[in-house]
């Protein structure tokens, strides 16, 4: 089943916060995430879709059918909630079973098939259990049984990971992403971790202030970001004002970078991106963009090891490397340099 | 810990000194009655209007409990629900007024409206009833609705809805049962608060509608063990109606657990 955005808007009754005109596709087995700091609409775009807010503009159609005015109730979507949302009083199995309890389906069948489902989270042994003597990790896996034992025509994701700890992240990111695969369903997930939404999702999208800025593959929103604020959202980033000198340079605070070629005109104002693995320690062959430094931070993560430099008396520069050596002398080949639009 | 030993010797005191009282034949200038009896109880069983004003109280708290539920649970969840602070502020109020106000007004409110010809039901038991209901109702809402900020009951109410259940499959299938715990003590509440209850009682009890406590204060005029034993059957009555009210609760929310 297909999910499709189109022009939406929604704004809260007396501000101006809402979504703006969005339009966005989420083809069957696809999982698009979306990412953006809280305040930016993007739990309000999940709610839009999942049909507790109705668009002041805009349609909604699953499939081809027009859901913008239906329920949330008609609308046939599994939705995974940050606190899981498990009724208490149930039972684990009674909680997976509800959604088909709801749909008038007999008790024995709906225990076979909440059974069956429990089993695919790895939770079969836990059936008879209330949710409350649960761990966090294993709820929201009872919360995910539940969304998807009905067959739903699109899985929604509202920061479902954001109350783990980090280690437990991870794992249930991969067991997310293997059920999404398997049941081949179109899923949106809500996100303010962007990381999280790199590994798991075909295709990121960033909201900002309720406008979709770019949505594209997580490797293109990380190497090709299409603005200063995407890229310092997605990633670690060094970004510098600039100005343009020539076809294939560019002028910072602390000097001249030479850049592939990058179509602006000379005398444009521009922002400069470097990410920080980007950056290389030495001098590099002739000298290109290369800078004398100095380290004034220095954080050891173990793989990698992430530096702040000082280059002549007021260039600052984040770089990553592996090595173990004291860092005098870093150099950005040109490549790495792109030129976004000035702020 | 000696503060503490202290206050509870404080609290228990009175209450051990009754029991012991109930049993005493004689008490007079004495720190602890003589002889042992159990004639002020079989007077107590025998007395006519004690016996009435027991079964009384019995059947208003328990139509009392019965009244709040029917009523506290759609309110609480109305006021849990009700989309504005302004609107929930208003009505936090006036669910505080019966709380705030003695119960002394009131009755005489009371007296005054239903003593008229219009409206001439003082001193029937269903006003009694009423009266208890309006000063007790604001504990009960006080608790069902701290449970459901935290249940967080309006996410749980979404994910119901969004796997399929509308509107009253919610409030039966999940609300309710959700909620067993804190009605289960928030009757407890209402059932001890209602036992007790003594001023409004006593100003717009009928004579034949007393409630235990209204003439129990009879009791006090006369021999000290026959007030005694009074009083401890109130206790033991009060204590009794507690134990109702939470069985109550707990099986209405198990039958309805079990069909789901």
């Amino acid at each position: 089943m297909t999910v499709r955005l189109e022009n939406v808007s929604f704004t809260y009754p007396g501000t101006q916060i809402g979504v703006l005109d969005v339009n966005l596709t989420v083809p069957r087995g696809e999982l698009v995430a979306i990412i953006g700091a809280s305040g930016s609409g993007k739990t309000t775009l999940l709610n839009l879709v999942a049909g507790f807010l109705i668009p002041t503009a805009g349609r909604i159609y699953l499939d081809d059918e027009d859901v913008t005015q239906l329920p949330p109730r008609t609308r046939n979507l599994g939705m995974v909630f940050q606190s899981y949302a498990l009724f208490p009083h149930l039972s684990v199995v009674d909680n997976v079973a509800y959604p088909l309890k709801v749909r008038g389906m007999a008790n024995t069948e709906r225990r076979k098939l909440a059974h069956a489902m429990l089993q695919r989270v790895g939770l079969a042994d836990f059936a008879l259990r209330k949710p409350g003597s649960l761990s966090g990790g294993q709820q929201q896996r009872v919360a995910l049984a539940r969304a998807l034992v009905f067959e739903p025509q699109a899985l929604l994701l509202d920061e479902p990971l954001s109350a783990l700890d980090a280690a437990l992240r991870v794992d249930m990111r991969d067991q997310i992403r293997g059920l999404q695969q398997q049941q081949g369903i179109a899923t949106l997930h809500i996100t303010h971790d962007q990381e999280e939404a790199l590994s798991i999702a075909d295709r990121v999208g960033v909201i900002e202030r309720g406008q979709l800025v770019q949505l594209d593959t997580p490797r293109n929103l990380y190497d090709r970001p299409l603005t200063r604020s995407i890229a310092a959202f997605v990633g670690h980033a060094n970004l510098w004002d600039g100005e343009v000198t020539g076809p294939e340079t560019v002028r910072v605070s602390f000097g001249t970078l030479r850049s592939g070629p990058h179509g602006r005109s000379v005398g444009e104002r521009c922002v400069v991106l470097v990410r920080p693995e980007c950056v290389a320690l030495g001098h590099g062959d002739g000298g290109e963009n290369s800078f004398d430094c100095r380290i004034t931070r220095d954080r050891f993560f173990g793989a990698i090891r992430r530096y702040d430099a000082i280059i002549g008396d007021q260039g600052t520069l984040l770089g990553e490397t592996g090595e173990r050596g004291d860092i005098t002398a870093v150099h950005i080949p040109a490549r790495h340099v792109q030129l976004l639009p000035g702020a | 810990m000696v503060v503490t030993a202290l206050y509870f010797i404080y609290l228990f005191l009175p209450i051990v000194l009754l029991f012991v009282g109930s049993f005493g034949q004689s008490w007079t200038n004495t720190l602890l009655p003589t002889g042992t009896t159990l004639s002020w109880y079989w007077t107590l069983f025998e007395d006519g209007s004690f016996r009435r004003a027991f079964v009384v109280s019995l059947e208003v708290v328990v139509a009392t409990c019965v009244v709040c539920t029917v009523v506290g649970l759609p309110l609480s969840y109305a006021m849990y629900r009700s989309a504005t602070r302004g609107v929930q502020a208003v009505v936090r109020v006036i669910s505080l007024l019966p709380i705030a106000v003695p119960p002394l007004v009131l009755g005489f409110g009371y007296i005054l409206v239903f003593s008229s010809d219009t409206l001439p039901w003082l001193g029937s038991q269903w006003l009694l009833i009423a009266g208890h209901t309006v000063l007790v109702l604001p504990y009960l809402l006080h608790t069902l609705i701290s449970d459901m900020r935290h249940l967080q009951l309006h996410v749980l109410e979404r994910a119901a809805e969004s796997l399929g259940a509308g509107f009253w499959r919610r409030f039966i299938d999940i609300v309710v049962p959700s909620l067993r715990h804190s009605l289960a003590s928030g009757l407890i509440m209402v059932a001890a608060l209602s036992i007790g209850e003594f001023q409004l009682s006593n100003l717009i009890a009928g004579f034949l509608s007393r409630t235990y406590p209204v003439v129990l204060l009879q009791a006090f005029y006369g021999a000290t063990g026959f007030a005694c034993a009074a009083t401890v059957v109130l206790l033991i009555l009060a204590l009794l109606a507690a134990l109702g009210g939470a069985g109550t609760a707990r099986t209405a929310g198990a039958s309805r657990s079990v069909g789901a």
